[in-house]
């Protein structure tokens, strides 16, 4: 009986990465804007909800416990990247980095066609106000996920929602007034190995 | 506004994870993650002693002031400056309570997370935890008594100056045989930066790494040395289970917190406050308000 049960949990693990990987990946990508960085993030998480894959399986979403261990692990590396940035930007930069280059992941995305004050406003947002909005505007979490993931309130998922809409709002504003062209066509950096 | 800007964001949100891979997702559909069953009986933090024992933890807050709730803490100890070291085994030592101990402390670990270190000393049967931040400095102390089989703690808490770091409650262990030989975990509150949850105890000297899951499924990773392990994270958030590396591999073992229940404070201690005991064996009962 204990083996049958082992193989059951095993099927029920193997079903749950079949079925969520895709939603976790493009999280990810969203979340860091850099493909290899989020294939990481996604198999590191996948590691850690298979070690407790015995106590995961009865909770009411399985995918929500990985949704938080993924964002916990990328708003983590985040911080750190952020300092490392900071010490180098220090040493090359010291009058301060233009503000496009001191968010490496937005920046380097492949973008075809978009709406660039956008993505450079959402440049300009902080990690956790980006995933913020990931959560709520992509994976269409309600406020009371989101706040799940983020380990956070309800209240603090609110304000920096609004703080986050706010602050590109501002910035969208501002760069429509200094450019009238609204869209452009950017560059696509190609990356090695992918396919597009 | 907002309406228009929600619906461009979810357009170029769903641009941008257009460009995720299908080869990505199948790369990571195909690794083999391997969900472990634990090879052992969960670790149950349980009262096990009664009669013999008496502890007291004292609560100290040095300096009090209201900040972000521990803002800059991390899940993985950083390493501290000697200066950093230094100025926190000042503040500490300055702070330890005597009239609990006859001797003196010494210190055996010091867990820094960010700019928060954990320090923990060592006196006879008595233990003191340090916690000290950028605008505070808060000793706990307690004494812990071997019993028949397990062991005993009460707690009592009170402030010298500034706003109180409350015990409210305490768990133990002693795995005979085992890597964790005894863990104590202890929840605290304190005005100014709120809840924080302690687990302080001793390992076998083969083990080398050990990392804390918590409920919220965050991973926080112990610091060990000396036959010591030490970790604490902000709020109540408990302990599931405890990935013990040692020479022999990593191993994961669940964890579950039996509430303790309340008892008197002790007639000593040096101060008032609250006070958690170990009874005899777990029953029923939840953690100490503050």
């Amino acid at each position: 009986m204990p083996e049958v049960r082992r193989d059951q949990r095993r099927a029920a693990f193997e079903q749950f990465v079949a079925g969520t990987t895709d939603s976790l990946l493009r999280t990810a990508y969203l979340v860091t804007g850099d493909t290899g960085l989020a294939e990481d993030l996604v198999q590191e998480s996948l590691f850690r909800v298979a070690r407790r894959w015995s106590r995961v399986v009865s909770m009411d979403s399985p995918e929500a416990y990985a949704r938080r261990i993924l964002v916990n692990l990328a708003l983590d590396g985040s911080e750190r990247r952020s300092r490392h940035r900071a010490e180098l930007e220090v040493q090359s930069h010291p009058g301060g980095p233009p503000r496009w280059e001191a968010e490496i992941p937005w920046a380097g995305f492949s973008v075809v066609e978009a709406r660039i004050e956008l993505i450079r406003a959402l440049g300009e947002l902080t990690a956790r106000q980006r995933t913020a909005l990931v959560l709520r505007y992509f994976d269409d979490l309600s406020e009371a996920e989101v706040a799940s993931a983020l380990r956070c309130s309800v209240g603090t998922v609110k304000s920096t929602t609004a703080r986050a809409l706010e602050k590109m709002r501002a910035l969208v504003e501002q760069q429509k007034s200094a450019d009238s062209t609204g869209y452009r066509v950017l560059a696509c950096p190609e990356r090695k190995g992918e396919r597009r | 506004m907002n309406d228009q800007l929600e619906t461009e964001l979810r357009e170029l949100f769903a641009v941008r994870a257009a460009e995720v891979s299908a080869d990505a997702v199948e790369r990571l559909r195909r690794i083999d993650y391997r969900p472990r069953t634990s090879r052992r009986w969960p670790l149950t933090l349980t009262a096990l002693g009664a009669a013999s024992g008496t502890a007291a933890v004292v609560s100290v807050v040095v300096l009090g002031g209201a900040q972000e709730a521990f803002a800059g803490w991390r899940a993985t100890p950083t390493t501290p400056t000697a200066r950093e070291t230094a100025a926190t085994q000042n503040d500490c030592e300055a702070s330890l309570p005597s009239a609990l101990v006859q001797g003196s402390w010494s210190l055996v670990a010091t867990d820094v997370r960010g700019p928060y270190a954990m320090s923990i000393y060592e006196s006879g049967s008595s233990l003191a935890s340090c916690l000290t931040g950028p605008s505070f400095t808060t000793v706990q102390a307690e004494s812990v008594t071997a019993t028949n089989g397990g062991m005993m703690v009460s707690a009592a808490g009170s402030a010298s100056r500034g706003p109180p770091a409350a015990g409210s409650s305490m768990g133990i262990r002693t795995v005979a045989g085992g890597e964790i030989q005894q863990l104590l975990v202890s929840h605290f509150s304190q005005a100014g930066n709120g809840p924080y949850t302690l687990v302080e105890g001793r390992l076998e000297p083969t083990v080398s790494a050990v990392t804390f899951v918590l409920g919220d499924g965050q991973d926080v990773t112990a610091t060990t040395g000396s036959g010591w392990l030490v970790a604490w994270w902000p709020g109540n958030e408990d302990v599931t289970s405890v990935e013990i590396t040692s020479a022999s591999g990593t191993t994961t073992e669940p964890l579950s917190v039996v509430p303790t229940p309340t008892l008197p404070p002790p007639a000593s201690g040096g101060a008032a406050g609250d006070a958690t005991a170990v009874p005899a064996s777990g029953g029923p009962g939840g953690p100490v308000a503050p």
